[in-house]
């Protein structure tokens, strides 16, 4: 047991020398051109230099604040409404056109009318982030709530639960799962539109670092680091996602294959998406 | 059949939290986006017993902004009751919408951008110069339209038909290719302009992607060592001693508040002479404002002439040349672009 | 004569239901934008001549063309390699186990951010959207891959090899039609990333395309343009959605048929 979990690890710790090898090896060999792309050495000590300053925390702190009061209030105003469309049927028609047509649109399409309405603010941000949590996840909740399964529906007939009680013991803790599946893929969205708010926008954070360091040559290795934190970060919030979604749903069903046989699997996705 | 107790309590909590959540936030979340301001009046702080005025200026991130970040480190702006924030942004136009949120009071912009927005009916004027005027001295101008490798292009004549990248395909360099290519007797529209960023110049230039590029410092020292030949130095050839960036405010903020914009201007104009004089100092605000290294930040070249003047003339000039191509359909009288004290 | 007349009644409600709000919400914003003097949020009727004279009948249809054919081709490409690779990824556990963290780590990277380095090494151009559409949008159909193959009941599994059937054979005709669900809606979310990136990817450095468009009236200051711009985008995003279902319904027909008998409300 020991020694497939030591395995694994070794050989992730492999796959990423062979991945940064080849990078400082491309660099090196010029197959990529030193003044267009930093090397894998440079980026690494503009990466150390900027964590060991302020800089770097202050940025990540500053894009945090964007995607968590964005994905709070997305998600919450997603859950209430996606809730109430799944309980009614004529809601639901009437409302699902909409929520496709927004939900088509491409945030960063919209960045222009969110800049003069808010500026780069924080409140831009936010603003744009909640929108682009919004509409997925109140398909997906919606999807959840209706999606009973119906024994549990049938059942719940039999026990003559209505109403209320109804919805507080079956309807939502049998869309809980849908709604974290929704949650997950909002964590990642949320972040990935702060951070191109910030690059396109400008303002603070990792994206206008990035920004920044776009401006001179001798800055791409710090431009790079940036966007390598940028992916970390995702890669973290997913992890503490997880293992909160676990955490809250270990009751479910579905979370015990996974937790029997693969302890490290931050990168599950979909259960099931709306149609 | 029994859902088990902590589901339940989970599931309660859950939908409790986020009820409070939205709650809070509907009620919180700001009222201002139902009407959209066209040209609002800023919600600075200027409180007229508070010695110091909070603005916020956004602007976009290059070397000519070392007067604008020493007025800024140095205390200048402060001395003039000013507290200026500075908010790094990608190009004009993202700076002239934050300007129309009401979010930012002053920004940096191009006479092109300032042109056509004033001739849309949006009313923005000059409040400042950047760092002085464009120079007529090729030496101190760090733009450039050079020509890649193995194009056979060795004037402005070679460019018919070609590919030419430019930072954006509104901006004056783009402009200025048009006018010199109509200078020299091509067909302007007959060069095919492709907006790349200065960082990727160099690379479309050695690759053959495109075939001339009107490209600035430090890129333009790449795309030589690539190969690449310098045609000419397009502003210094049409725009010498012109304004062609200023830093600029809405109308309707420097009716309101005349006081902050002359303390701006003279903030600003006290900068940019003592940045003719100290050269090196002022660039080294450029190792935090760039992130540059201090080597880098003393080998920048400035464009400018050091004259803080504005020029409403070479206004006019850029204004006919924008007519001509079609950019604009009105010319706004050049002095309604400019404010001055 | 009201027999007849029902069934078309019960659609013309259906429609009715489905459109009402649609048709408030264009009203309230027709009225109340009608006579706007404001650049950047002008007249509804005017954003709707644009895209009349620009998008239906005009110039941008070439920008639709160009753009249309990035996706589709990038978008291709990204569920051919996407469960290419998840199936790779699945048969090899080692392999699998060894890249998970990066797979998502290459899932979450903002695409803007890759722009200039797809430029730096694919240049402008046709190469480079299909590239960047078919990296980007390649990810959710290669985790959904893994895991709904990995979700594989295994029941069938455990049936399938006292079959002795071999590795091909399980790969083919037990595992990818079990995951098929779970790898269709990968393929939908891939869709929805293939669409953001294609205007991404023609944000910057581009000469054609709906990006382009939308940044060129943006510099302009052209906001009928930008506005039509959005409403196209969204337009492509909600048909190309419905092409997608009803072809999903097709092909995935024998499980929903069988969620149904199951009685799943739907």
């Amino acid at each position: 047991m020991i020694s497939r979990y030591l395995l694994r690890y070794r050989l992730r710790l492999a796959v990423l020398a062979v991945a940064l090898g080849l990078w400082q090896g491309l660099s090196a060999a010029g197959v990529i051109r030193s003044d267009e792309f930093p090397s894998m050495s440079q980026t690494a000590t503009a990466l150390w230099d900027q964590a060991s300053t302020s800089t770097l925390w202050t940025a990540v702190g500053q894009t945090l604040e964007g995607w968590g009061i964005g994905l709070a209030i997305g998600a919450a105003c997603a859950i209430l409404v996606g809730t109430l469309i799944g309980l009614n049927g004529f809601a639901y028609r009437s409302v699902i056109g909409m929520v496709e047509f927004f939900k088509a649109i491409p945030v960063i399409a919209i960045l222009p009318i969110a800049l003069l309405l808010w500026g780069v603010t924080l409140t831009m941000k936010y603003a744009l982030v909640a929108f682009a949590v919004f509409w997925p996840l109140v398909i997906q909740v919606c999807y959840g709530v209706r999606s009973l399964d119906p024994v549990v529906r049938d059942t719940a007939t039999v026990l003559r639960l209505r109403g209320p009680r109804k919805f507080a013991l079956v309807t939502m803790p049998s869309a809980a799962p849908f709604i974290t599946t929704g949650l997950r893929v909002a964590v990642a969205v949320a972040l990935i539109v702060d951070i191109i708010a910030e690059l396109i926008g400008g303002g603070s954070g990792i994206g206008a670092r990035i920004l920044l360091a776009e401006a001179d040559p001798s800055a791409y290795p710090i431009e790079y680091a940036y966007i390598v934190v940028a992916g970390l970060l995702g890669v973290l919030l997913a992890s503490v996602f997880t293992i909160g979604e676990r955490w809250v749903l270990h009751w479910h069903e579905s979370q015990r294959p996974v937790l029997a046989e693969d302890q490290n699997y931050p990168e599950r996705t979909e259960v099931a998406v709306a149609r | 059949m029994r859902i088990d107790d902590k589901g339940r309590q989970y599931a309660i909590a859950a939908l409790l939290a986020a009820t409070a959540v939205a709650a809070a936030a509907c009620s919180s979340s700001p009222s201002s986006s139902s009407t959209p301001p066209a040209s609002t009046s800023s919600s600075t702080s200027s409180g007229s017993a508070a010695a110091v005025t909070n603005v916020t200026l956004g602007y976009v991130p290059y070397s000519d902004d070392a007067s604008l970040f020493y007025a800024v480190d140095s205390g200048i702006f402060r001395q003039h009751g000013l507290n200026v924030s500075l908010v790094p942004q990608a190009s004009p136009v993202a700076v002239e919408a934050s300007m129309a949120s009401g979010t930012e009071q002053f920004g940096f912009v191009t006479t092109p951008v300032l042109v056509n927005l004033n001739s849309k009916g949006v009313g923005i004027k000059c409040v400042s110069s950047v760092d002085g005027s464009q120079p007529s001295n090729p030496a101190d101008d760090s733009t450039v339209l050079v020509a890649a490798k193995g194009s056979g292009i060795t004037s402005v004549k070679g460019l018919a038909g070609k590919d030419v990248a430019e930072v954006q395909l509104t901006s004056l360099n783009s402009l200025a290719v048009e006018v010199l290519a109509k200078q020299a007797g091509i067909n302007p529209s007959s060069i095919h302009q492709v907006a790349i960023p200065f960082a990727q110049m160099p690379a479309a230039l050695a690759q053959g992607r495109v075939q001339a590029a009107v490209i600035v410092a430090p890129f333009a020292s790449t795309a030589t060592a690539d190969g690449a030949t310098v045609i000419t130095h397009p502003n210094v050839d049409l725009f010498p001693n012109a304004t062609v960036t200023c830093l600029d405010a809405m109308s309707s903020y420097i009716s309101s508040n005349p006081t902050v914009v002359s303390e701006f201007r003279a903030a600003m104009d006290q900068s940019i002479a003592y940045s003719q004089n100290h050269q090196s100092v002022v660039k080294q605000t450029l190792v935090k404002g760039l992130t540059l290294t201090p080597a880098v930040a003393a080998a920048q070249i400035l464009t400018t002439n050091w004259n803080a003047t504005l020029n409403p003339a070479s206004i006019t000039l850029i204004e006919g040349y924008m007519k001509e191509f079609g950019i604009i359909t009105t010319e706004p009288a050049a002095s309604s672009l400019i404010w001055n004290p | 004569m009201p027999a007849n007349l029902l069934p078309y009644l019960r659609l013309a409600g259906t429609a009715l239901t489905r459109a009402w709000l649609f048709i408030v919400f264009f009203g309230v914003w027709w009225f109340w934008s009608a006579g706007s003097k404001n650049l950047y949020f002008p007249p509804l009727e005017s954003i709707v001549k644009a895209l009349w004279t620009q998008w239906a009948t005009g110039p941008a249809r070439a920008e639709l063309a160009s753009s249309l054919e990035h996706l589709i081709v990038g978008y291709v490409i990204a569920a051919c390699l996407g469960i290419g690779i998840g199936a790779a990824l699945w048969s090899l556990r080692y392999a699998r186990e060894a890249t998970s963290p990066y797979l998502y780590f290459l899932y979450v990277l903002p695409a803007p951010v890759l722009v200039p380095a797809a430029l730096t090494l694919f240049g402008i151009g046709f190469t480079m959207k299909v590239v960047l559409i078919a990296f980007a949008a390649m990810w959710p159909t290669l985790l959904n891959t893994m895991d709904g193959m990995r979700g594989v009941d295994t029941v069938k599994l455990d049936t399938s090899k006292s079959l002795g059937l071999p590795r091909w054979r399980n790969l083919l005709q037990v595992v990818l039609p079990a995951a098929a669900p779970q790898i269709v809606a990968g393929l939908r979310n891939s869709l929805q990333v293939a669409i953001i990136l294609m205007v991404v990817s023609e944000w910057v450095a581009s000469t054609d395309g709906i990006g382009y468009y939308i940044v060129n009236a943006q510099e302009s200051f052209d906001y009928v343009d930008l506005w039509s711009g959005i409403i196209v985008l969204a337009i492509i995003g909600v048909v190309a959605n419905l092409l997608f279902v009803a072809v999903e319904n097709r092909v995935l027909y024998w499980h929903y048929g069988a969620r149904a008998v199951e009685g799943a409300s739907r």
